[in-house]
């Protein structure tokens, strides 16, 4: 369960303060997919950023499981993003120097799981990617590398799943093979996901969409 | 997390760094500064002993009592207690005399076995055949004559000798004693016997001028045992010498030698320090995205904090175990290089090296490498979103100055020389402060640059701009790299110079003394004919400094032992003009002078208390006089030209009498003219030097060589930091070349611009490097080695010139593959 309390962002710029997010407010129940949605500029990655506790907000506060990340300092927030929080981005940020395997690998070995390689290799065997387990990042197509990313970003098991701009750098068609299996994973997992998107098909797919402009939640679709 | 799954996590990150391609510089910087320090300070101490053991042969012990009267029998007994090797040696001045009328002043050595205890005597059956080294020493009733004794006595191998009441049969040729300099015993021609023989000959009597000597050889620590036991009772007359008294200029050679080693040492370290800093920043930046990422995966700062410490410190013990084998490799490649030439077996090198090593290891990770890992945990996981978010503060001050405080304790530590550090610093200020100056101008000149991709110039000189910060780091890096290397080949240069003009080829190697006033016309006649050329002839007249100041000093008859403020005992001699190897430090050479003048040489005159201005009385026979001092010199005694503690101009000395002295240069293959010689002036003493001579230069050869080695494994090491600032830099570089050859650059226009960048960089690195390098090199060589500083001007076109080649190529070859790979994957790499 995630709550969203009159949520500020501002950063400063070279005339005064710039407001990205100006007072959000958003509720977000376990096992829920929400969408948002918005043109270049919006705040959705602000947005997101704040909700995964990777960024401090201005004002207001985003509380998670009932600890309200404001509390939290920067070490306590990546334990918590370490329990609780998995990522697919849109550029995947897979570390080159390791493989499909090992970049699986890390969120687990940095939980200190014990069989870390087990676990990447049946995930990276449920996005399909069983037979690329040594590829290097720069082996793998666009779409491979992102399957590797929700590899990695449900290996951990995560009650919450961020997406920014999953589909973003894919094809069409690759694009809906990642939206299948994310939501695939998503149900099979009982995970909340939240993404950011401008891909319609993938906001619908979603349980609940909402939209920024200018840095307000302005519509619930 | 528990602790072994850190651990593991450390293990892990380091071996997919090391597979990655992340690690081989920065591992191999630091092995390499590890190497280095191991290799130089073990090839040093172990030199050192060696050389040392070889300086003790001038001695023929490893530690030796010099004595006027009789050394007490118990010192022995006690020397022989201690585990000691020991041997008693007698000399003296006496006739010698054949059996007819002949007879001829000589310097009597008396010796037993084991004598030499370090060292070869070398004798041959005949005068002036082929030596032969031998363990022996003349058998009771036998002894050995210096070849010229043969021709002044007139006497053959078996005919019979006197010295005293002793009749001694003679049984060979002494050729070659290794203690010859530094037991004289007077200046005729040597006479060697058995010490058993001395008491019949009867000479020494009460009175007599006799020098005692026992020899002692064994370990250090016996030694010391030895030395702790018998100091106490030494009364005066009677001095420890050890390996120090040997032979000043070869002392003196290796001391230089050695500070150059520790020098090239403490420049290697400086140089592997800049190519960690350097490699350090760069697997720091490379590692930016990857914290990130792991943060936003829930890692926090102290888990990146501790998984790149322990990285850095599993790094760090691979590094020193693998960096004492190299470290250990090289001083066995010197040895084995020199084994020939060195001649000299390694002398143990004991665990210091190694400790340096370490110690090296752990200072430049926690000082060079450690900053900029230490940022990593600051990096903001929102950068996995976001790649323009902070990716960490840069260098910060702080972190140069320690940095620079930490290579000059190591430096410090390691050469044990602050004279030298400090030079060497010097130019490292230098350096760096004008580089910073130039950085600052750049980066003011660079705003607003485009990327002005219309010409190959135009791009050379944006890029250069552009990345103004960047490249001012890197341009220091590359000066302090370039000076170091010039700073080692400048004072290599100057001190092999030094060397070489020290005993040129044709350095006389006899003197002649004793020459009478009359004697000086039919001599010179004499050399003539026999193709020796001569130095100048310089009048020799025996006298003592009585007082300073019209304050009489005290008397002392032993002139070796002479401390501040005794009476002295001396050749004074006179000239018009400076001597020759002479140098005036303090006062003025006299001119045209009427006046009663004098110069002193530098330690005479600090023995006698006397300073520029002072007034000193003087005795000559039976006359006293007073004289100015108006000059101090610096003597070179290595130059073997004759040369005096006192002299005066000609009209205050040539009313005495006087004897004369010369000095010549005779080949191997001439010493039959001193035969001539001393039968045409059987009155004139004539010494022979020429197999010293040869011993210093044969030294003097092989720590040239040793030397050259040590430069050429800092030059690499110089090298390596070069590859390694260049690859700082190869990413921002490939990656804008990839996107320009996207957007339709041509090749040659890309790489056309780089080899202009890095050679223009290359180019202001090799200014700041000779600018520096001038500053470090007048510093070492006039305080730290106390050789002759002079400008050079070969030191600017090279300096510049290799900075540009040096930098320029391997630019050019880092960045290869922005035009050979397609720009597709060089983008998708980064």
């Amino acid at each position: 369960m995630i709550t969203v309390n009159n949520l500020l962002k501002k950063v400063p710029v070279a005339d005064g303060e710039l407001e990205i997010l100006q007072g959000i407010n958003l509720d977000i129940k376990s096992g829920e997919s929400l969408a948002i949605v918005g043109v270049s500029g919006s705040g959705k990655s602000t947005l997101l950023g704040l909700l995964a506790g990777l960024d401090v907000a201005s004002g207001g506060d985003v509380v998670i499981d009932g600890v309200a990340l404001s509390t939290l300092d920067e070490d306590a927030r990546a334990a918590l993003r370490a329990q609780k929080v998995g990522f697919v981005f849109q550029s995947f940020q897979l570390l080159p120097a390791l493989n499909a395997l090992e970049n699986v690998m890390l969120p687990l070995e940095l939980a200190g799981v014990a069989n870390a390689s087990a676990r990447a290799e049946e995930y990276l065997e449920r996005v399909g990617l069983e037979y690329r387990l040594t590829h290097y990042p720069s082996q793998l197509s666009g779409g491979e590398q992102q399957r590797v990313a929700i590899a990695r970003a449900f290996a951990s098991r995560p009650r919450i799943l961020f997406a920014d701009e999953p589909t973003g750098n894919l094809d069409t068609a690759t694009g809906d093979t990642i939206i299948d299996l994310l939501f695939e994973l998503n149900r099979s997992e009982g995970t909340t996901l939240i993404l950011v998107t401008h891909d319609n098909r993938l906001a619908q797919a979603c349980s609940r969409r909402v939209q920024l402009v200018n840095g307000r939640l302005e519509t619930f679709l | 997390m528990s602790a072994p799954a850190q651990t593991l996590t450390a293990r892990k990150l380091l071996w997919r760094d090391w597979r990655g391609g992340e690690l081989g510089i920065l591992l191999a910087a630091l092995v390499l500064a590890v190497g280095v320090v191991v290799g130089i300070s073990a090839f040093v101490a172990s030199l050192q002993s060696a050389l040392e053991n070889e300086s003790r042969r001038f001695l023929a012990a490893d530690q030796v009592i010099s004595s006027r009267q009789a050394i007490p029998e118990v010192w022995r007994d006690k020397a022989r207690q201690s585990g000691l090797a020991s041997a008693s040696l007698v000399g003296f001045p006496s006739m010698v005399m054949n059996d007819g009328e002949g007879m001829t002043l000589a310097s009597i050595k008396a010796v037993e076995a084991p004598y030499p205890l370090r060292g070869t005597l070398k004798y041959s059956e005949a005068p002036y055949e082929s030596a032969i080294a031998t363990e022996q020493v003349p058998t009771p009733g036998e002894v050995w004559l210096a070849p010229r004794l043969f021709a002044l006595l007139d006497v053959n191998v078996g005919d019979p000798v006197w010295v005293g009441e002793a009749s001694l049969t003679v049984a060979g040729a002494i050729r070659s004693e290794p203690d010859s300099t530094t037991a004289m015993f007077g200046y005729g021609p040597r006479l060697l016997m058995n010490v058993a023989d001395l008491a019949a000959t009867g000479v020494i009597q009460p009175g007599s001028r006799v020098s005692y000597r026992l020899l002692l050889g064994g370990s250090d620590a016996d030694l010391a045992t030895f030395v702790t036991w018998v100091e106490p009772q030494m009364a005066q007359g009677q001095r420890l010498l050890g390996s120090g008294d040997g032979q000043a200029s070869v002392n003196r050679t290796l001391q230089r030698a050695r500070a150059f080693l520790l020098l090239a040492g403490s420049l290697g370290v400086v140089l592997a320090a800049a190519a960690i800093a350097l490699a350090a920043r760069r697997f720091s930046e490379r590692h930016t995205d990857y914290v990130a990422i792991m943060k936003s995966l829930g890692a926090t700062s102290a888990t990146v904090n501790r998984l790149y410490g322990s990285s850095l410190l599993l790094m760090g013990l691979i590094a020193g175990v693998l960096g004492c084998l190299v470290g250990w490799a090289i001083q066995a490649l010197f040895f084995a290089l020199f084994a020939e030439q060195l001649g000299v077996a390694p002398g143990p090198m004991g665990v210091l090296p190694f400790v340096i090593g370490a110690t090296t290891a752990m200072v430049c990770l926690l000082f060079f490498a450690w900053p900029p890992l230490r940022r990593l945990a600051l990096v903001s996981p929102l950068r996995v979103l976001r790649r323009e978010e902070d990716a960490g503060s840069a260098q910060q001050i702080q972190d140069y100055v320690f940095g620079v405080l930490a290579m000059t304790g190591l430096m410090w530590w390691y050469s044990a020389d602050i004279l030298l550090t400090a030079s060497v610093v010097g130019g490292l200020l230098v350096t760096v402060g004008v580089g910073f100056l130039l950085a600052k101008a750049l980066l003011s000149v660079g705003r607003g640059v485009g990327s002005q991709a219309g010409s190959v110039w135009r791009l050379a000189m944006s890029g250069l701009l552009r990345r103004g910060n960047a490249n001012a780091l890197q341009m220091v890096i590359f000066g302090i790299a370039i000076m170091l290397m010039l700073v080692l080949v400048m004072v290599r240069t100057s001190l092999i110079s030094q060397w070489q003009a020290q005993l040129p080829p044709g350095t006389p190697n006899h003197f002649a003394f004793n020459i009478g006033s009359e004697q000086r016309t039919p001599l010179a006649a004499l050399f003539s004919d026999l193709g020796i050329r001569t130095e100048p002839l310089f009048p020799m007249t025996r006298g003592r400094v009585m007082a300073v100041n019209g304050r009489l000093l005290t008397e002392d008859r032993d002139e070796l032992g002479a401390n501040e403020g005794r009476q002295r005992e001396s050749n004074f001699t006179y000239a018009q003009g400076i001597p020759e190897a002479t140098r005036v430090v303090a006062g003025q050479w006299w001119g045209d002078t009427s006046a009663e003048e004098v110069s002193l040489e530098e330690e005479f005159a600090g023995s006698v208390g006397a300073a520029v201005g002072d007034t000193i009385t003087l005795r000559v026979g039976a006359d006293s006089f007073d004289a100015t001092v108006t000059s101090i010199r610096a003597v070179d005694w290595e130059s073997m030209k004759p040369n005096f503690f006192v002299i005066f101009p000609p009209h205050v000395l040539d009313k005495f009498p006087a004897m004369y002295i010369t000095s010549f240069f005779l080949a191997p293959d001439s010493k039959g003219a001193l035969n001539q010689i001393v039968r045409a002036f059987p009155t004139v003493t004539v010494i022979e030097l020429d197999i010293v001579i040869e011993e210093v230069r044969s030294i003097v050869a092989r720590v040239g060589q040793a030397i050259e080695l040590v430069l050429a494994v800092i030059l690499c090491a110089g090298a390596l930091v070069l590859v390694a600032g260049v690859q700082s830099s190869v990413d921002v570089r490939i990656r804008e070349s990839a996107l320009l050859r996207a957007l339709g650059a041509r090749r040659g226009l890309l790489m056309g611009a780089l080899a202009i960048e890095f050679t223009v960089l290359g180019l202001f690195a090799g200014c700041l490097a000779v600018m520096g390098a001038e500053v470090a090199a007048w510093g070492l060589q006039t305080q730290a080695l106390q050789l002759i500083y002079a400008p050079t001007l070969w030191l600017w076109p090279l300096g510049v010139v290799s900075g540009m080649v040096i930098i320029g190529g391997v630019g050019v070859a880092s960045c290869r593959k922005a035009v050979n790979v397609p720009p597709l994957v060089v983008l998708r790499e980064l």
